[in-house]
């Protein structure tokens, strides 16, 4: 089975010792997983004022393993974002820009978040949406961040119907909005969990938008692939589709 | 490879239809699914339950468990806010039958109460593990009525003060991501204290964390079923890079010696279990 993950991460963290932490690292447990490509962002360009600092070590490094395709971080907040993308666009292959509208302090109803999707739908680029990074409950006292309401990226879908939107990170309570996007908003698997998980996801967002995400090295690939896997009651051309065909065919 | 779940509840969607020999098959078939050799089922753990409804709920437990002796057994749930005679009835009616090998406790009660007691005593009366939830909540994203029922709830800290207090009980404190770093830390030098692996999505980190400052040997697999799923919680295991013999430790070893499950005659799995393909 083809397997493509569209929500992967490289970088340190300052809240989680991850089980596997450098480029290196993260393509092996991608290879041992028989995940074929996976598009990986800079995790410190959360954090960080300036994405574009830690997205160029990303990327710098990230060309020595053809297994990994770069995803650009992007604060629309800042006045440089769209020269940043230009640029990075024209030198490395980018293969979706992230938001983090949670960390970075603004709403996806924001103006300039409706110029990135004009910007992305122009040079036919997927835009991914960083539900949450990690469990509400767990976060530290002093970085406590909460969920992007999903109402707005549902919104935004529908807004712009045809630019490939994705979300990642959704609690499978969370699935009944975002099913309520349009038809290119799909939804990773990273954080939806439960009993025969691809099926209980596809109960509720339709399983043509239900889309491969790890979360790695936040989450365990391990757990990602088993959802795929065949202990899913979900048809083998249901999983194939997850696992990869949902994005191939609209990419 | 052998895997043993210690952590598991009936199917919430089928509890009101389905008998307690219908929900082994539910079990029992999504665990052939999985490769998983036997479960140990924790019941229903709704908070605030009369004795009735506890009773109620042990006895679905035991049919459950009769119906699949070689692959399941089971916890006998108590509510110590109930009187010490109901509580202690109901702890000596269960533990005196074989389909059940341990005590489970959900929020009824913070286990530093003083009502802990009769539990304890029953646990160590009939040589049983106690089964405790916990977790460490720095975010509440409930709604007030959740928040009611989270009154009585444990953190990892009260476990510890519980294990010190009944230092011949066995406890194992459910949540392993739940309790975190700080609840390792919590019961690090408790030798009476096991960790379930149980608890939120699979992140990556703490269970090497929890190897490094317990040991592997208390240390077991829970996953939470069916508000959980074996994809996830197998893979938080199976995705660690584990010394194979820590990685046994915690799929069946412990289990086995905690619960005394060595004799169950668990049938081999014929085919590799779907979950790997």
């Amino acid at each position: 089975m083809k397997i493509l993950d569209v929500n992967a991460a490289a970088g340190f963290w300052p809240i989680q010792r991850f089980s596997f932490q450098t480029l290196e690292e993260l393509d092996q447990v991608f290879e041992a997983s028989q995940v074929e490509t996976a598009w990986v962002s800079a995790i410190e360009s959360i954090l960080y004022p300036d994405p574009e600092t830690h997205d160029h070590r990303l990327f710098e490094k990230i060309g020595a393993f053809p297994r990994l395709r770069p995803v650009k971080t992007v604060n629309p907040l800042l006045a440089n974002w769209e020269r940043s993308c230009q640029a990075d666009l024209a030198r490395h292959p980018i293969a979706a820009l992230k938001l983090f509208p949670n960390y970075h302090g603004y709403s996806l109803a924001h103006p300039e978040v409706e110029a990135l999707c004009r910007f992305a739908m122009e040079r036919r680029l997927p835009v991914v949406v960083s539900v949450r990074v990690n469990d509400e409950r767990n976060q530290p006292v002093a970085m406590q961040v909460a969920g992007v309401p999903v109402e707005e990226i549902a919104a935004l879908s529908l807004k712009f119907p045809e630019l490939l939107l994705m979300a990642t990170s959704a609690y499978k309570t969370e699935l009944k909005t975002l099913a309520t996007g349009s038809e290119n908003l799909l939804c990773d698997i990273s954080f939806v969990d439960g009993d025969d998980t691809l099926a209980l996801a596809a109960a509720t967002m339709p399983v043509d938008r239900l889309v491969f995400g790890s979360h790695a090295p936040f989450l365990h690939v391990a757990s990602a692939v088993l959802k795929v896997g065949g202990y899913s009651s979900l048809l083998l051309s249901e999983r194939e589709k997850v696992a990869a065909g949902n994005v191939l065919q609209r990419a | 490879m052998k895997i043993i779940d210690i952590h598991i509840h009936p199917r919430h969607a089928d509890l009101a239809t389905a008998s307690g020999r219908e929900m082994a098959d539910i079990m029992t078939g999504r665990m052939d699914r999985a490769g998983i050799a036997i479960c140990g089922i924790l019941g229903t753990v709704q908070p605030y339950q009369d004795a009735a409804s506890v009773r109620a709920g042990n006895d679905y437990t035991r049919e459950t468990v009769a119906a699949a002796p070689d692959r399941l057994y089971g916890l006998c749930f108590a509510n110590p806010l109930l009187s010490p005679a109901e509580v202690r009835d109901e702890l000596d009616r269960c533990l005196e039958q074989p389909e059940f090998r341990g005590i489970k406790l959900e929020r009824d009660v913070n286990s530093r109460d003083a009502r802990m007691e009769v539990v304890m005593e029953a646990a160590i009366r009939h040589n049983v593990p106690v089964l405790h939830h916990s977790w460490y909540v720095n975010t509440w994203t409930l709604d007030e009525a959740a928040l009611h029922s989270q009154a009585g709830r444990s953190e990892p800290h009260d476990i510890a003060a519980l294990a010190r207090r009944f230092p011949e009980a066995k406890i194992v404190m459910a949540h392993l991501e739940g309790c975190g770093v700080r609840g390792i830390l919590d019961v690090a030098d408790l030798e009476n204290v096991w960790i379930d692996t149980s608890g939120a999505q699979p992140f990556t980190g703490t269970l090497e964390y929890a190897v490094a400052t317990v040991g592997s040997s208390r240390i077991l697999y829970g996953s939470d079923l069916f508000g959980r799923g074996t994809e996830s919680q197998l893979g938080r295991i199976l995705g660690t890079p584990l010394a194979p013999e820590d990685r046994d430790n915690i799929l069946y070893r412990n289990a086995e010696a905690l619960y005394g499950l060595k004799a169950f005659d668990v049938p081999s799995a014929s085919t590799q279990p779907l979950l790997f393909q």
